[in-house]
């Protein structure tokens, strides 16, 4: 990109009334990517709409938009930009996902700073094209960092916040940035757009002509990559150089959020969990995605009631905070873990209460969890239905038994029925 | 009302342009000092003709928090009479709910709770007049939230023409405004 | 935290970044801290090393070959090459003795004799 081209790029800090998927949109005009590669599906499409109208119009100089005819195609595509030293975006949902997801692995093992935006849906069959972190949580070991965004807001600032702890050269890896199909990629809120010049400044600058550091094209240095590793090769050190890479993400995502807040003013707690009202609970609940935001009103309603309850917002999935998890596990008496998410045959059907478990297990931590699952496929959780979720684990506190009408150990909270 | 939240229902039928209103009446709030709004379609096989339904929620001093659709709106728009047919929208109407109606003549309120405030306005008959049409039919949401600025004074026709102005460009915003115009000074009470 | 994990991750890719001609011919890492974020093979002669050690047959053109250029075209190591005169050569170094080049000519020209039956290597 040239120089003076960029400057027409620049446009001062605004607030808009926008569809969380054109948050989306405006988050990779801001970091100024220079590859996208996109296929549409419901309901990530109108991320796909925005951006080839952002790239036709001129508002995007510099951006190459390559147009696709699968999603296998765009994350190969992606690859391949990528590895020839430019900042890239792409986003997908569900199936598409899965279409993709061969790919995915050549991203991560790669080592290549992607950074991509998941409307999550249901998995088909049956369709179902709502909110429901199945289809991103399917993608837990493919060395992935993933991280679920609660607003409107947040899709925006997450997504610049991944590029700076994705291009780190101590992380080196892609990035999920999920949020709940339709509840917030085609609803509208009031987004702050943040000034071009401030998120230069946040961002580490884009890759010079010499690419990555670790890979790249160019025929002064050649280089052959994702050749073949025998079993007595390094195979095994490289899968342990990705794992240690994505643990020592976790530092630098905390550096992000604090970077962040000092120069945009909006807190997104440690940048791994976000605590509500947790310090003094006796109930805490752990919650990802959408359904946290109507939660914190549900904790708010819960403590006029005189019930000290608290939540934390889980920020990310990969890497797993197990830390904070632990903390905060044993600074209430009764946690319970929301999953919009099934793992089926797993210890407790919710992949994050199933992770949760696991991360106390050989602590002496023996706080009681109780893993929920609710709004599957987009069932909408009312306000009212949270807070039943709530008043469960009160109970659990004050009985000290478990709710009668578990289901292989899990509140399945909300199944229809028949009166 | 609650938690001081303004909740508004939109029922309409697939072309009738509800949930663009729903989006368009957010960003006319939140143009007007609002300090956060939420506009909520519910979204599934869309189809032209079938009932649709879309929300929006604005507030003047909290943040809204909830993205739960709304059940019992303080205002509802009817895009189009035979929908109070349906026995949802009708459960959904309680005492109080100010309903904004697009139709020529009264309704026949039979069955539904007293002391409601009806408002009508014949958007139709303005789009017609005006070629303010699509496929479909009229492009009603201008008209009813027109209709609706006046009834409440959450934002004025100027407020709309600067956002129209911004979104859709100077021609196609003057255009919307005389269709504005003329269902600002035609909506009526009738109950 | 240990001293190989404090040292910049950019330290790991040093030999990457330079050119062909400064790069080493063998990459050499103590244990996985020490590897680069991924695998790479530097394009270098003889990376696996001289091929021509796992022949047993040794395909040999004979007089009278018409230059048509198909042991060429079809040799899967690149290692037959023109020379000034139009003639073709083998390269010893690296012919593994596949016997492609003797099954493929058109005139039965290349002969393949077995490597013990050769006195003056």
């Amino acid at each position: 990109m040239t120089e003076s081209k960029q400057k027409d790029f620049i446009q001062p800090r605004q607030t808009k009334v926008v569809k969380g998927n054109v948050a989306t949109a405006y988050a990779a005009k801001s970091a100024r990517v220079q590859v996208i590669s996109a296929y549409p599906i419901t309901p990530q499409t109108t991320v796909v709409e925005k951006l080839s109208e952002f790239a036709d119009s001129g508002m995007m100089p510099g951006t190459q938009y390559i147009k696709v005819e699968s999603e296998h195609s765009v994350m190969a595509s992606i690859v391949g930009a990528s590895i020839a030293g430019t900042r890239t975006f792409t986003a997908t949902a569900g199936q598409g996902l899965f279409y993709m997801y061969e790919m995915i692995h050549w991203a991560s093992s790669s080592r290549l700073p992607i950074v991509t935006a998941i409307v999550s849906r249901g998995v088909a069959p049956p369709w179902n094209i709502w909110a429901d972190f199945t289809d991103v949580i399917a993608c837990r070991d493919t060395g992935w960092l993933s991280s679920f965004v609660a607003t409107h807001q947040e899709i925006y600032d997450e997504i610049l916040m991944s590029y700076k702890v994705c291009e780190d050269f101590d992380v080196l890896l892609p990035k999920f940035v999920a949020y709940g199909g339709f509840i917030l990629s085609h609803t509208s809120k009031p987004v702050i757009i943040e000034d071009q010049d401030l998120v230069d400044e946040y961002l580490p600058p884009l890759p010079d002509e010499k690419g990555w550091p670790h890979i790249f094209i160019d025929p002064e240095r050649p280089m052959m990559h994702g050749n073949l590793i025998m079993p007595s090769g390094f195979y095994s050190e490289f899968r342990l150089k990705i794992h240690d890479a994505m643990m020592r993400a976790a530092e630098k995502i905390k550096e992000a959020a604090k970077e962040f807040e000092k120069m945009f003013g909006r807190s997104y707690g440690n940048g791994l969990v976000q605590k509500y009202h947790l310090d003094d609970a006796d109930v805490g609940i752990m919650i990802y995605g959408d359904l946290a935001l109507q939660m914190e009103q549900a904790v708010d309603e819960l403590r006029d009631e005189g019930y000290k309850v608290g939540m934390v917002k889980l920020r990310h999935f990969r890497p797993f905070p197990i830390e904070d998890v632990q903390e905060i596990a044993k600074s209430v008496r009764v946690l319970g873990v929301v999953d919009r998410a099934t793992a089926f045959g797993s210890p407790t059907g919710g992949p994050v209460s199933s992770e949760v478990k696991a991360a106390l297990y050989n602590t002496d931590i023996k706080t009681p969890i109780l893993p929920i699952i609710s709004g599957l496929g987009g069932r909408e959780v009312s306000l009212e239905e949270q807070k039943d979720q709530l008043k469960a684990l009160v109970k659990m506190y004050e009985t000290g038994e478990l709710p009668e009408d578990l289901i292989h150990g899990t509140l399945w909270h909300g199944k229809l029925e028949v009166k | 009302m609650a938690n001081g939240i303004i909740e508004i229902s939109f029922a309409g039928r697939g072309g009738q342009t509800a949930v663009s209103a729903s989006e368009l009446l957010a960003k006319f709030a939140f143009e007007n000092g609002f300090i956060d709004v939420f506009a909520i379609p519910i979204i599934g096989a869309e189809r032209r003709g079938a009932p649709i339904s879309a929300f929006t929620k604005i507030s003047k001093e909290k943040p809204i928090k909830t993205y739960d659709s709304v059940l019992h709106p303080d205002y509802q728009f009817i895009f189009d009479t035979s929908l109070l047919e349906i026995p949802r929208i009708r459960e959904s109407i309680k005492e109080g709910t100010i309903l904004i109606i697009n139709s020529k003549k009264p309704i026949d309120t039979t069955g539904l709770p007293e002391n409601l405030k009806i408002y009508i306005v014949d958007a139709t008959g303005i789009c017609i007049e005006h070629r303010f049409m699509i496929s479909s039919g009229g492009i009603l949401n201008i008209p009813m939230l027109a209709a609706f600025a006046k009834i409440t004074g959450y934002y004025d026709l100027k407020v709309m023409d600067e956002v129209l102005k911004r979104e859709f460009g100077e021609k196609r915003a003057a255009l919307n405004m005389k269709v504005a115009q003329d269902a600002y000074n035609s909506v009526k009470e009738v109950s | 935290m240990s001293e190989s994990e404090s040292k910049s991750e950019s330290e790991k890719w040093k030999d990457i970044n330079k050119s062909k001609e400064e790069r080493p011919k063998v990459q050499e890492y103590k244990n996985w801290k020490e590897l680069p974020p991924i695998p790479i093979s530097f394009a270098i002669d003889a990376s696996i090393g001289r091929t021509g050690d796992w022949r047993t047959f040794r395909p040999i053109i004979l007089e009278g070959c018409n230059k048509c250029g198909i042991c060429w075209m079809y040799c899967p190591e690149g290692i037959i090459k023109k020379n000034e005169e139009g003639e073709f050569e083998i390269d010893y170094v690296f012919c593994k003795g596949c016997g492609i080049c003797a099954k493929e000519c058109p005139t039965d020209n290349i002969k393949m004799v077995r490597e013990s039956d050769i006195e003056d290597d």
